[in-house]
């Protein structure tokens, strides 16, 4: 890898659970030489998502270390500790501000302020400095104090009123994809940041209200509302215009396949391959529209059908016969598939505590190849000494007296709720 | 656009989705020239319902394709002329950043790889989504939103106990993907003023979207299993959404302290002292019965009381909205969030406003979605220097 984009640029990234620290990390697989910045009286929350290989009475103890998640997230970034509510971690966290070019937070409103150590306080150490802030709802109106989680905001801006099955109530995303996506939406608006300050010198305080970027993907929702008055029903796993479309079972437990016919052509492909050419006779099945009136029958004659098949076979199948159907993989699947293998999606590397396991890849492949996966997800406080001793000039002696102090550490004394 | 973020930087924007749409819009949207290449018969999702005046009336495009393109110039080439190389190979010299969606099945638009497009413009920052990327088995399949999502591992763990896997959330394939496009089309641009060279990137959508699904790869690999669908999960109490009067709740407890906020916000503060609810795994063991006692209080408020008085006491309810109601609500009205994107000033149609706010660069719509071909002269004249009588011509050949 010749290069990076963001080699020399330096983040603090303070934030907590997922969408914070997914923008910290996209700028630290580009290269930026990130810290992630706990603190022992209050580690990230995130970790608390353990995931214990079972009967090790080590991991347990650990269990802090064993978040798929948190390690998920938190790659290429190096780990401090600093106590910020405390003076002399405040100061260190100030000087170090001085020397970095983005600080990165996600908490509620009110908590940089109570910390002094809002825009004004982190420009007055570093006059270039990009703080970006990412309240749940804004840090204006209403709202503003709201304790928010990713699945609040699927909830708030409507993700979540759209998903559930035919005449059901509302179903959530399963696994909060507010988080990922809140998160590449503060990444693009720091890189305009990074880009801007090249030209201008100037650094700015960036907010990026998750309920503000995340309400960007129900435009359609909120165009189709105001001009036809209202929004299509909960319709499970199926399309307004295409049919047939939906998730169909396979041979096995819990192996299912998904299809999306979007012509005429496509569906002759389906019923060639199922073997179920006398469908095509069918005047009740001719149009996509006919398909789509008598969609349960067509639904059911499928799924009679699809539930004979290998999941994988029938997806290769179907797709070399021109019509859209995948697999609906479950999130081990991908491990052991030829394809994400094939483009090394997923990379060995080895870390402290967990040991060496596959993690995911950048996703985006230059043309030397893909951003290099440089750091595992450090454990808590993991550079604390390099990182103040080579950064800031600590001594020793100085190291063990911050940590007898509780300034920093690797164990945690709370649960960072 | 002086003064903002991108300003300077020219983008073209190559094939017909709504994801390299969108990627653009967000570059546009911080000041970047984007113009979009489409084909003389314009690009399909102008015909993509619903329209603010209904379909047939003019050449007015679909609602979407309005809201994704402004701020954007549009010009219009048919790629498979023999006099459209010459008018590619000045676009790709006078550009910046080409910022395409593809399917490798179909090829590309312009039907140049990008081998071709490093010798016209070794400083071309080529930024290529596909669903599945471009090398591996999958690459040639067929997509579709489902697909995409269903293959990323993003559609088995949502949906109910005992149903079928559930696709939640729409065309969320175009959008988070799109998000990646913008953020490295940007980080190259700026990488490209110290090291003056271009880059390529070929970027895979389900590569992107399997981080939609919490490393449960990394999770599967931790522990030899992973968690099934529905509601009933070892960390999951109480089940998300809850009616009340006038629609749904949704509920996240994440701390001890929230749980006992809700009994108290229920009234029945004794259920934190009680046995069967004490802890996260003995609340999902007698969750039933937990819902029982406490879902009347949801069911007799308003999904905005609930929401309201709830957060009063810290508790994270959020009310279950759709579009209507989003619209109605007043976090975003106090903000100033929506854009008015109507052709017609007397009849609002509004959209999503900023994203971010970045104060040094000030978010606005400044122009509306180009007309097809309305920027033919503007571009072919104006930037890459060609007469308005060649211009004509290329128009009388059909090339644009």
């Amino acid at each position: 890898m010749s290069g990076l984009p963001f080699k020399g640029i330096r983040v603090l990234d303070i934030s907590n659970f997922w969408a914070g620290p997914f923008a910290g990390q996209f700028l630290g697989d580009l290269g930026a030489e990130v810290f992630k910045i706990e603190a022992i009286q209050h580690m990230d929350p995130f970790r608390n998502f353990a995931n214990l290989p079972q009967g090790d009475a080590e991991a347990a103890r650990l269990f802090y270390e064993w978040s798929a998640r948190t390690n998920g997230a938190n790659r290429n970034k190096y780990g401090l500790t600093l106590n910020l509510r405390d003076s002399k971690g405040r100061d260190l966290f100030l000087r170090l501000v001085a020397i970095s070019d983005i600080v990165i937070e996600n908490f509620s409103t009110r908590v940089m302020t109570s910390l002094e150590l809002d825009y004004p306080f982190l420009r007055a150490a570093n006059p270039s400095i990009i703080m970006v802030s990412m309240p749940g709802y804004g840090s204006t109106g209403p709202y503003k104090d709201y304790v928010s989680y990713a699945h609040s905001l699927e909830d708030f801006v409507g993700i979540t009123s759209g998903g559930g099955y035919p005449g059901g109530p509302p179903v959530r995303y399963g696994l909060g994809m507010a988080d990922p996506i809140a998160g590449m939406f503060a990444a693009v608006a720091i890189v305009a940041a990074v880009e801007q300050r090249d030209r201008s010198g100037s650094g700015q305080h960036v907010e990026v209200a998750q309920a503000e970027a995340l309400t960007t993907l129900m435009a359609e929702d909120i165009l189709t509302y105001q001009i036809q008055s209202s929004v299509s029903a909960r319709q499970g796993n199926r399309s307004s215009i295409m049919s047939p479309h939906g998730v169909y079972p396979c041979k096995g437990k819990e192996k299912w396949i998904a299809i999306a016919v979007q012509s005429d052509e496509q569906w002759r492909s389906l019923c060639d391959v199922l073997g179920q050419r006398e469908w095509l006779e069918q005047s009740t099945f001719a149009t996509a529209r006919d398909r789509k009136e008598h969609e349960d029958e067509l639904d059911q004659l499928i799924a009679e059908v699809t539930t004979r098949w290998e999941s994988y076979d029938l997806m290769h199948s179907l797709q070399r016969a021109g019509a859209p159907a995948a697999v609906v993989a479950d999130g081990s699947e991908p491990l052991s598939d030829p394809h994400w293998q094939g483009r090394g999606f997923f990379q060995p590397m080895a870390r402290k505590v967990t040991g060496t396991h596959p993690y995911n890849n950048f996703p985006g492949v230059f043309s030397n190849g893909r951003p290099p996966l440089r750091l595992p997800a450090p454990t808590l406080g993991e550079h604390n000494a390099v990182v103040l001793r080579e950064l800031l000039g600590l001594n020793d002696q100085e190291l063990s007296s911050l940590a007898h102090e509780k300034v920093i550490g690797t164990v945690p004394l709370g649960l960072g709720m | 656009m002086v003064g903002q973020a991108l300003a300077g930087m020219k983008v073209l924007q190559v094939g017909e989705g709504v994801g390299v749409a969108f990627a653009a819009k967000l570059l546009a949207d911080l000041g970047a020239d984007v113009v979009i290449v489409e084909p003389p018969g314009g690009s399909s999702l102008r015909n993509m319902g619903p329209f603010a005046r209904g379909p047939g009336a003019g050449d007015e495009s679909g609602a979407l394709f309005t809201y994704l393109n402004a701020n954007k110039k549009g010009i219009t080439l048919n790629p498979k002329h023999k006099r459209a190389l010459g008018i590619i190979r000045k676009l790709v010299l006078e550009f910046d950043v080409l910022i395409e969606e593809y399917t490798p099945r179909h090829g590309h638009p312009l039907g140049l790889t990008y081998e071709t497009l490093s010798q016209l413009n070794p400083r071309l920052i080529h930024i290529a989504t596909t669903p599945f990327g471009e090398t591996g088995p999958y690459r040639d399949f067929e997509e579709s939103d489902l697909i995409c999502r269903a293959l990323a591992t993003t559609v088995f763990h949502s949906g109910l106990a005992g149903h079928p896997p559930l696709l939640v959330g729409r065309n969320i394939s175009a959008y988070f993907p799109g998000l990646y496009a913008a953020g490295l089309a940007i980080a190259l641009y700026y990488q490209r003023r110290r090291n003056g060279r271009g880059e390529h990137v070929d970027l895979s959508k389900i590569e992107c979207l399997i981080n939609l699904s919490a490393s449960s790869a990394l999770e599967y690999a931790y522990t030899g299993g992973h968690f099934s669908r529905g509601y009933r999960r070892s960390n999951q109490f109480p089940a998300p959404v809850w009616p009340c009067k006038d629609g749904y709740i949704g509920f996240t407890l994440m701390t001890q302290a929230q749980w006992e906020q809700l009994c108290v916000l229920v009234g029945h503060p004794e259920l934190v002292e009680d046995p069967r609810f004490r802890d996260p795994l003995s609340r999902t063991a007698s969750a039933a019965e937990a819902e029982h006692i406490i879902g009347p209080w949801f069911k007799e408020r308003t999904m905005q009381e609930c929401f309201t008085l709830g957060q009063e006491l810290r508790v994270p309810i959020a009310p279950v909205l759709g579009p209507g109601e989003l619209l109605r609500d007043p976090q975003h009205r106090a903000r100033s969030y929506w854009t008015n994107l109507s052709p017609v000033e007397d009849k609002p149609l509004e959209a999503p406003g900023a994203p971010f706010h970045l104060p040094s660069s000030a978010w606005a719509i400044r122009s509306a979605a180009p007309r097809l071909g309305e920027h033919n002269e503007q571009v072919l004249c104006g930037q890459l220097g060609l007469s308005n009588r060649v211009v004509g011509r290329l128009r009388s050949q059909g090339v644009i």
